[in-house]
């Protein structure tokens, strides 16, 4: 089968590997049928994610049809059409069982602090991913859902990781009717994330970000206020000015471990890799938030450490709430939000490409080049 | 796709031109509000007390505070060559001890060295055999 595979720091490379094989009882294998890049996916071809092995299929936002199923599967039929949330949960265990599906301690066998994730390194369990023709389900009883047959695939792909990721940011801030919310970041679960503030009872969301037509879009598709911060002196003084100077009730990190805008930061965490990248977004929504604000953090950080501004918090008396999505507890609430027309996640795709040409989309993606703000890689089967 | 759903009470909408705003300003709406459910349950779906175990295929490294395997893990890119016993080594330090994870980033980097070394070994062997040939024969004539 054709996929995405990881050969080396910048590197990957669209090749023929072994089709998966049932390993495990709850497993299913999927055709799949649509994969989509992700902005976390990026710091893994960048190298940042460790023991990121060079083979590792990629990809872990997909939706496909079920062509294969282990003997304890109950919940689907060959031929089903699913979209798959990113962990892995077991179901049953201690953090599954408090809806904490994101931390799963059945799916990992490498490292603690993850569940399983799809095509994420060996860090979050060795998995292949999805940007490939066919991938391994396990636990397909858990987290699978059934793609109503009203209902496009790409409508639903994005339940899969950026819009719970989102809903999930947006949620941990704790926003108060009328609120003002901050989110950094204009990459696809920023803007996801906008949504979700409006539709949690924000008065008022200010997005900040350094590209241009992402903030377009975040000024026209999600009526944010927006800021770039290249063209402010200091952006946390732009946004305290904005608030009353105390600053913004909620600030949002959707950037994650590649965040620009302090020098020191790039060069030690993000060019000479001495630290787990650069923290800058969550020292500027350290900064911005007023004194006893929440600041959500959903941006994707590695270990080990990062240079964090914790003594602000802690005087400022701040509320610093984080986590990877618990994708399978917002998955069905989500997806009657999609079909009442409140969340139009598909609005975030601005690329459709073939999975062979899936270089191409990860540069173009990267390089932030044509106006991509989502790309969608579609295999030849499912073309 | 984008039209406001007038189904909503009103009481949860706040004037914004964005649709379904204020939709879920009620924390009772809120799928992850709290965080922790209390009492916990299993998740939909989930039909066993503990899951069944995948076959050990015995190549798969595990951190050093496990005593087995998960009962599910990623079975393709076993360890191998230096990389692999670099990684080997991480595995056997705690994930909390910094040096974990250094040495893993020193294996990705060696695995990415070994991989482009196999890749242009074809080329690599005859032109350095060829390059020996020709040596050999300029310094005979000489």
């Amino acid at each position: 089968m054709l996929a995405v595979t990881y050969r080396g720091a910048g590197r990957i490379r669209v090749e023929q590997r072994a089709e998966p094989e049932l390993e495990h009882p709850n497993d299913v294998i999927l055709r799949v049928s649509r994969a989509a890049i992700c902005g976390s996916d990026l710091h893994l071809l960048h190298g940042f994610v460790p023991d990121t092995r060079v083979g590792c299929v990629f990809g872990h936002e997909f939706t496909g049809v079920v062509v294969d199923k282990g003997s304890s599967v109950q919940t689907l039929e060959i031929g089903d059409r699913v979209v798959v949330p990113f962990n892995i949960a077991c179901g049953t265990c201690f953090f599954c069982t408090r809806g904490l599906t994101g931390n799963c301690e059945n799916s990992n066998p490498n490292c603690s602090i993850a569940s399983g994730v799809y095509g994420y390194s060996h860090t979050t369990g060795g998995y292949d991913g999805g940007q490939a023709e066919f991938v391994r389900v396990p636990f397909a009883d858990v987290g699978p859902l059934k793609i109503p047959d009203d209902m496009t695939d790409e409508q639903v792909l994005f339940l899969s990781d950026i819009l719970p990721t989102g809903y999930q940011a947006a949620e941990m801030g704790d926003i108060k009717q009328g609120e003002t919310v901050v989110v950094f970041g204009c990459g696809p679960v920023g803007l996801l994330a906008q949504k979700c503030a409006w539709l949690l009872g924000a008065g008022r969301v200010i997005a900040v970000d350094a590209v241009d037509y992402r903030l377009e879009f975040a000024r026209e598709e999600n009526h944010a206020e927006t800021i770039d911060f290249r063209e402010v002196k200091d952006v946390v003084s732009r946004i305290k000015k904005l608030t009353d100077g105390r600053g913004a009730d909620v600030c949002i990190d959707a950037v994650g471990c590649e965040a620009k805008g302090s020098l020191p930061q790039t060069l030690i965490g993000v060019r000479a890799k001495l630290m787990a990248g650069s923290a800058t977004a969550i020292n500027w929504c350290i900064a911005s938030v007023r004194k006893g604000g929440n600041v959500a953090i959903v941006g994707v950080y590695g270990p080990p450490f990062n240079a964090i501004d914790i003594g602000t918090a802690m005087n400022k008396g701040l509320t610093l709430r984080m986590n990877q999505a618990n994708c399978r507890r917002y998955m069905p609430h989500l997806l009657e939000h999609i079909r009442a027309g409140r969340l139009d996640a598909e609005s975030v795709i601005t690329h459709r490409m073939g999975l062979e040409h899936a270089a191409d989309a990860y540069r173009i993606f990267d390089e932030k080049r044509d106006g991509c703000i989502k790309c969608v890689l579609v295999p030849p089967l499912a073309a | 796709m984008n039209t406001p759903d007038t189904a909503l009470p009103q009481s949860n909408l706040v004037f914004s031109p964005v649709p379904g705003a204020g939709a879920d300003s009620s924390e009772a709406l809120r799928p992850g509000v709290p965080m922790e459910i209390d009492p916990p349950h299993r998740t939909t779906g989930a039909h066993w007390s503990f899951p069944d175990r995948q076959r050990d295929p015995g190549n798969v490294l595990k951190r050093a505070d496990l005593e087995l395997l998960t009962p599910v893990f990623g079975t393709t890119l076993p360890p191998r060559a230096l990389s692999g016993a670099i990684r080997r080594v991480a595995y056997r330090i705690p994930e909390h001890w910094t040096s974990h994870w250094l040495l893993l980033r020193v294996a990705d980097r060696v695995d990415a060295a070994e991989d482009r070394t196999v890749r242009f070994l074809p080329f690599a062997i005859p032109l350095i055999l060829g390059g020996a040939v020709v040596a050999l024969t300029r310094s005979r004539k000489r």
